[in-house]
């Protein structure tokens, strides 16, 4: 298992080496900070295509500007604010916008069959996700998209690993039951 | 049950010692509820792992947007101004090299471009809609200071700053119906319609449609690099308070339920009614408290009784309210405290003299005149011809004096 200091300092290393002009290092910070990201997008945004992208404009002001980070193992907690900034215009300009989820508009483009029976049962699972609260589906996110430990997802959201087993515990149940609820077998 | 889940999540990630795995195996082994749970976990891991597929990124696309690109220019196109970035550029320095200069140039050419319409048509981001005191607005950090004596709609452009006085307080409406009220001694820079820097005092705040980012200003830090300091975002339709006090600005929930908002450098956190949470300008320390919702936001009555209602019961309840915190006032400090309060200190005295209830107490109710005699506002001109002809003659002549008093400011 991977201690928090570890996966703090691995990050840490690669900016420093990234501020000094190290291409690979950059690269390398880019893949393994990506995934988690998105994770922090999509839990502010319904719609995939949408949180990738705002993913992307957050990576590209926040690796564009490594170095104005003063402290390189505080990267999380920097790219979660630039992040935040970048969803919160996103919805400033979106606000009075109102889209059907992209799964629901892919649906209709099939007729009845199998193909909109496994595209309902996805929408279902992705609203449920988005029904809870944004801080469990961070978690959420972190755990599936990127695999990540309790201890890496600690570190990267600055809470207590105790904080992320309630926290995915929760989202769980909680998914558990609304599926449940939606005759989702077998849970 | 519900107790177990946790452990249980966490040993079907592989997430607990060795010790806990056991203790857990063995409550499996003689427990069906527990094991089918277990099942249905399992169940619903697979479902996610198969809808939650990682998301790719082409990184060398990533890098390639970022080399040409080079630093000045991304953070030309996408960053905010800050407060740093509206320095004049010769604070930069007398050693900034050409090629830096350049860039710089470009960098602001660039951002000059962007902000095409906010320049030819600079939009109002809020208006002044009450206003006890006087206070002061500037339209930009270069432009005098102007004050503002009546209730008149004062516009707030982008940029604007606005202060209010020792004895001041002000209520602002935003574009996005975000209400704003300042307390005494107060100072602020709207940068957006729903962002705004706080220098110093207190501000009440109802965020309206969108959310609102409230950032403190470390005025202690005035000539170093960085002045910023922690930002607080506060939910769409929720009531806050902040302060700046002891170098930290402080967040706390006037809200009447459990409010979701954002700190600094720590993600969110739910706050409960009656809690606050400071953070150091430093951003690296935090602390958190229970604070009194209704002393700590006593300080606005004096704007709650100016503003119109159709709601009769409900202004009846804030007269009320500010004429039992005019009556304490004049019971419970000496008239030398009292003075010190200035002219919006006076309201709730004023409200004291106009209720029924303060003809009981001629003596008190004639103590309180003499200081409104003294120090009331212009604002408070329509209830000072009302007391002209008050049936204690005392109180009468006192009024005639105060509108006298005004006369003469105005001219």
């Amino acid at each position: 298992m991977m201690e928090v200091a570890d996966t703090k300092m691995i990050d840490g290393a690669l900016v420093e080496r990234a501020i000094a002009g190290d291409r690979t290092a950059l690269g390398e910070l880019a893949r393994r900070v990506y995934p988690r990201v998105v994770a922090f997008c999509r839990s502010r945004v319904f719609q995939t295509a949408d949180a990738e992208e705002l993913a992307q404009e957050t990576m590209l002001r926040g690796l564009g500007n490594l170095s104005s980070l003063r402290d390189p193992i505080r990267i999380g907690v920097w790219l979660r604010g630039i992040a935040a900034n970048v969803c919160f215009d996103w919805h400033r300009q979106r606000r009075l916008e109102v889209q059907l989820p992209e799964e629901i508009m892919a649906s209709r483009e099939h007729g009845p069959g199998e193909a909109t029976a496994l595209q309902d049962e996805r929408y279902l699972v992705q609203q449920s996700i988005r029904q809870l609260h944004p801080k469990l589906q961070e978690v959420v996110y972190l755990f599936y998209f990127d695999e990540l430990t309790y201890d890496e997802i600690a570190a990267w959201l600055g809470v207590a690993r105790a904080t992320v087993n309630t926290r995915l515990s929760q989202a769980r149940d909680l998914l558990r039951v609304r599926l449940s609820s939606h005759g989702s077998a077998p849970l | 049950m519900k107790d177990m889940e946790p452990m249980l999540s966490a040993y079907l990630d592989g997430e607990l010692t060795l010790a806990e795995r056991q203790n857990i195996e063995s409550q499996l082994a003689c427990d069906p509820e527990l094991r089918s749970r277990l099942e249905q976990l399992r169940a619903l891991d697979q479902v996610l792992r198969t809808e939650l597929p990682p998301p790719r990124l082409d990184v060398e696309q990533l890098l390639s947007q970022l080399e040409p690109l080079g630093l000045a220019r991304v953070e030309a196109r996408h960053d905010r101004p800050t407060r740093e970035s509206r320095r004049p550029f010769w604070r930069a320095g007398l050693t900034i090299s050409l090629a830096a200069s350049v860039l710089l140039i470009v960098g602001v050419l660039i951002r000059t471009a962007n902000e095409d319409e906010e320049v030819v048509s600079p939009t109002t981001m809020a208006q002044v809609v009450r206003l006890v005191g006087t206070v002061e607005v500037r339209s930009n950090h270069k432009a005098a200071w102007k004050s503002w004596t009546d209730s008149t709609p004062i516009s707030l452009d982008q940029g604007a700053a606005i202060r209010t006085t020792p004895d001041s307080l002000c209520e602002i409406l935003t574009q996005e119906s975000a209400t704003f009220r300042m307390n005494r001694n107060t100072e602020l820079v709207m940068q957006r319609s729903d962002e705004l820097e706080l220098i110093r005092g207190e501000l009440w705040c109802h965020s309206g449609t969108s959310p609102v980012r409230v950032q403190a200003v470390d005025s202690q830090a005035v000539d170093s690099e960085n002045t910023t300091g922690p930002m607080f975002v506060s939910p769409p339709d929720t009531r806050t308070q902040f302060k700046i006090e002891s170098e930290a600005l402080r967040m706390g929930c006037v809200a009447d339920d459990p409010v979701n908002v954002e700190l600094p450098g720590q993600g969110e956190c739910l706050m409960s009614p009656g809690e606050w949470v400071a953070s150091s300008m430093s951003q690296r320390e935090t602390e958190t408290g229970q604070f009194d919702r209704i002393q700590e936001t006593a300080w606005q009555l004096p704007l709650l009784i100016q503003r119109p209602t159709e709601d009769e019961d409900l202004h009846d309840f804030l007269f009320e309210m500010l004429a039992q915190l005019g009556r304490s006032k004049i019971q419970y400090l000496y008239e030398e405290q009292i003075r010190e309060l200035g002219a919006a200190g006076t309201l709730p005295m004023l409200a004291f003299v106009k209720s029924e209830k303060s003809r009981t107490d001629p003596h008190v109710r004639q103590q309180a005149m003499r200081i409104i005699a003294d120090l009331a506002p212009e604002s408070t001109r329509e209830d000072l011809i009302q007391l002209r002809v008050d049936s204690d003659p005392q109180v009468a002549e006192l009024s005639r004096l105060a509108l006298q008093r005004l006369d003469k400011q105005l001219k």
